[in-house]
């Protein structure tokens, strides 16, 4: 068992291997050589580690991705596994938590679901419905969206 | 991707630092819509309770539930999210405050650079990517590097419009767009291409790494030499059929682009070895080099690539015909690594070329996977013995033309078993069922076998290939003595309760064959799509031509008469249209019975005298009579059911199918297999 300590102080026992789906845990363990030594987690706060940690219980398992063969179908195909899309269905804030969680502990396949997540809440939306989806202000001048719109025109070509 | 969050102080800026305080009510948070979308059908409900979404078991199993709760009372600024499952809600601005919205808008922009660029990477259409960058100045930075990155010129409106946007000067333009473009292929407009318009294109990109202008025929070392000279980075070229640029072009490309990789100079027949020399000494990291047809380039310049590129791993020296025995023996033993080698269409080579090369023990070439000898007329079965003990991992050999190869050759080539996949032994004409039963029987993982012309192959041979479980493709052209019993046996083979594995089947020119027996094989291979019948007299009428696909526009009057060949959505109208057919000819049989039963009862009946029949006991043994097979309609119906009104009959009969007009089917699919290349080869 390991001993993760989140940013507000709270302690997690995991199974080894269920914390060493993060690869930022596993070299600390590896870099202390005693597992039994606690492991703080200064980055990520007790809720989002206890959701991350359920993640990876899940996908013990499973292979570790491999870190430069990416085909392109993996990276494009936005299918999510029935489980994860399940686990991902929180609220935007806590969605983009585990993104950075899974970022900061390098946990690729985590992060991997986190991104297609918010990937497919983009697809087939116009600019506008994009933006009421994330409630992100359009900080563009008229004059220079209306620019943008036409320097990019020739994408909308398919 | 490394890890950017860096610490931050959580007192005020929460833990992420990229967070504001998020507020608690529900009613503000915006639901992961893509979820709802699928699982609510937009019937969102902000109740918790009442949502679609179940909570995963092993949530509610945690042993920290109880933990988290107390987190979640202890840290104000997450309290009551943990748990909430309600997706709430729709895009109703109205349901939100305005402050509410700015602080959530964080969510989105402020993720890191490269984490906007991993979400973007899984948009998958250029309209997604052009959507996003008009959001917000923050994802515009991000996504106009994707939009760019690899343009997708796939019309003329398209490339004008990109090309109006490059050629902005630098002030006027929101975004160096130019230097975002790191992959250009013009392959799709290159009839609309012109050295101007490439020159404007290299004077914005300067970063490309892949450049593709296969087919640009109009382009010349005018415009070429800049475009390579200004992109040293580049890693990927393709000139092929660009026919007019000369050595001037290729030694700007071993001047500038020392990173280059991959270069392929198919066609481009005014190269010679001055600059091909200078790319293989100045390009070291040079893996695939493509000189298809470039009979300018001798020796010399195989013996630079030998001694300087030892990272090739392909090498294609097709029809390069001043290429001599020597070169071959060079570059066999100075590339370690090479793995496809194509040297056909050169008759200068010999068994020579191999005889030197260690068989056994020593040095063997592990990595070689393809080897392609097309035409190599003076090869014998002692080369095909070295190749196959030389490189025990080979996976494809193409031997087609090779005339002398005989039976002896596929005894040779059972040592390489269950390695090769993929066979061409097309026009070896010495070639007999023996042979190939031999091959089937140790070769069990082929899946492409070609042997097209091999005149002395019948039923027995094609009984033989009907074995291999993985076959897709098979290449029967011209093997004129087979008949429907091959294709029945390709029908009934064993795929381990699986679909029929077939996907290309070429039988052009088998004339015995017959429509009962192509409507079986359609009818029984449904991952077909590409069936070949030219010169098959059964064929040769309009209500199954017209499923064809257009004959190539090179071919000559006579060649395009007869062209039959059937892909894609062609072979499922043909399936269709035979399965409408044959269902015709039922019915036609059933009427034919039904009259000749009534007949019956009516003689019948007249002998017996005054005895009613009801109309139900003449119809039932009509319904309930035997289902006829397409196979014995065809017999009862005869050759004069299938074939009226069909005038091209008799033309078909009077072409001379053993001419050299034999059809050439070309694929016009970029990047196809060679398949349809070899259909048939003229000779």
């Amino acid at each position: 068992m390991v001993k993760l300590t989140s940013s507000d102080g709270e302690s997690f026992d995991v199974e080894k291997e269920v914390a060493e789906r993060s690869v930022l845990i596993k070299n600390m363990i590896e870099d202390v050589g005693d597992a039994s030594t606690e492991i703080p987690i200064p980055n990520v706060t007790a809720n989002v580690l206890k959701k991350v940690l359920e993640w990876c219980e899940h996908h013990k398992g499973d292979p570790i991705l491999a870190n430069e063969d990416d085909t392109d179908a993996r990276k494009k195909s936005t299918d999510i596994d029935e489980w994860d899309q399940k686990f991902m269905q929180v609220d935007q804030e806590m969605l983009f938590e585990i993104i950075l969680a899974a970022n900061y502990l390098d946990i690729k396949a985590l992060l991997e679901v986190g991104c297609k997540t918010v990937a497919n809440m983009i697809k087939g939306k116009t600019p506008e419905e994009i933006r009421r989806t994330f409630n992100i202000q359009n900080d563009f001048t008229p004059e220079e969206e209306a620019q943008i719109r036409r320097e990019n025109e020739w994408a909308e070509d398919r | 991707m490394s890890s950017n969050l860096s610490p931050q102080d959580s007192t005020t800026t929460g833990p992420f630092g990229f967070f504001l305080p998020l507020v608690s009510s529900s009613n503000t948070q915006v639901a992961a819509q893509a979820h709802s979308r699928q699982d609510q059908s937009g019937a969102v409900s902000p109740s918790p309770t009442s949502s679609a979404y179940t909570t995963p078991p092993q949530l509610s199993d945690s042993p920290e539930d109880d933990d988290d709760d107390t987190a979640a009372d202890i840290d104000d600024e997450f309290s009551d999210k943990d748990g909430i499952h309600d997706l709430g809600i729709s895009d109703d601005d109205d349901e939100r405050s305005s402050q509410a919205m700015k602080r959530l808008r964080m969510y989105a922009t402020n993720l890191p650079t490269e984490l906007i660029l991993a979400v973007f990477g899984h948009l998958d259409s250029a309209e997604d990517v052009r959507s996003a960058l008009l959001v917000c100045n923050t994802w515009a930075r991000c996504a106009v590097e994707l939009l760019w990155y690899r343009p997708n010129l796939n019309t003329t409106p398209v490339l004008l419009r990109f090309l109006k946007t490059l050629k902005k000067p630098h002030d006027t333009s929101t975004f160096p767009y130019g230097q975002f473009v790191r992959r250009l292929n013009l392959t799709a407009v290159s009839d609309h291409t012109s050295d101007q318009m490439m020159l404007s294109i290299a004077d914005a990109c300067c970063e490309l790494e892949r450049l593709t202008l296969a087919s640009c025929r109009r382009l010349t070392d005018a415009s070429l030499v800049w475009s390579v000279g200004n992109n040293p980075n580049l890693i990927a070229i393709d000139l092929s059929h660009v026919e007019l640029l000369t050595d001037e072009t290729v030694k700007a490309i071993a001047r500038s682009c020392a990173k280059l990789q991959g270069l392929n100079l198919t066609g481009c027949k005014l190269i010679t070895d001055h600059s091909v020399v200078q790319v293989a000494q100045n390009c070291r990291y040079l893996r695939r080099l493509k000189l298809l047809d470039c009979n300018l380039i001798s020796d010399d310049s195989i013996a630079a690539i030998s001694t300087n590129c030892r990272n090739l791993m392909e090498l294609d020296l097709q029809g390069c015909t001043l290429v001599q025995d020597e070169s071959i023996t060079a570059a066999f033993n100075n590339l370690p690594v090479l793995r496809e080698f194509k040297i056909g269409l050169n008759p200068n080579i010999t068994d020579k070329a191999f005889e030197s090369l260690p068989i056994d023990g020593g040095l063997q070439f592990d990595s070689l996977r393809i080897l392609d000898l097309t035409g190599c007329g003076e090869i014998t079965d002692a080369t095909v013995l070295r190749i196959v003990s030389f490189s025990p991992k080979l996976r494809n050999l193409v031997l087609a033309k090779c005339s002398n190869i005989t039976d002896n050759s596929l005894l040779h080539i059972t040592k390489l078993g269950r390695s090769l996949h993929y066979l061409h032994l097309g026009h070896c004409s010495l070639i007999t069922d023996a042979g190939v039963s031999q091959l089937v029987r140790h070769c069990t993982r082929i899946r492409y076998i070609d042997l097209a012309c091999c005149m002395q192959l019948t039923n027995n041979a094609v009984n033989d290939l009907a074995t291999l479980p993985k076959l897709r493709r098979v290449g029967l052209v011209k093997c004129q003595n087979i008949t429907d019993l091959a294709i029945h046996a390709l029908v009934q083979r064993r795929t381990a309760g699986l679909e029929n594995s077939l996907e290309r089947v070429h039988l052009s020119y088998c004339s015995n064959l017959t429509i009962p027996a192509i409507h079986d094989l359609l009818q029984n291979c449904p991952r077909l799509t590409h069936l070949s019948l030219t010169g098959v007299p059964a064929f040769m009428r309009s209500d199954l031509t017209q499923y064809c696909r257009a004959p190539p526009a090179e071919f000559n009057q006579h060649q395009q008469a007869v062209f039959c060949v059937f892909s894609g959505t062609g072979v499922a109208r043909l399936r269709q249209h035979l399965a409408h057919l044959a269902r015709e000819q039922q019915t036609m049989i059933m009427r034919a019975q039904q009259h000749a039963q009534l007949q019956a009862h009516l003689h019948q009946q007249a002998i017996q005298g005054g005895q009613q029949i009801l109309p139900q006991q003449l119809l039932a043994p009509i319904f309930g009579g035997p289902i006829v097979g397409a196979m014995e309609m065809a017999d009862i119906l005869g050759d004069d059911a299938l074939t009226a009104d069909v005038p091209t009959v008799s033309m078909a009969n009077q072409i001379d199918i053993g001419s050299d007009q034999i059809e050439q089917d070309v694929t016009s699919a970029v990047g196809d297999d060679m398949d349809d290349m070899y259909e048939g080869n003229s000779e």
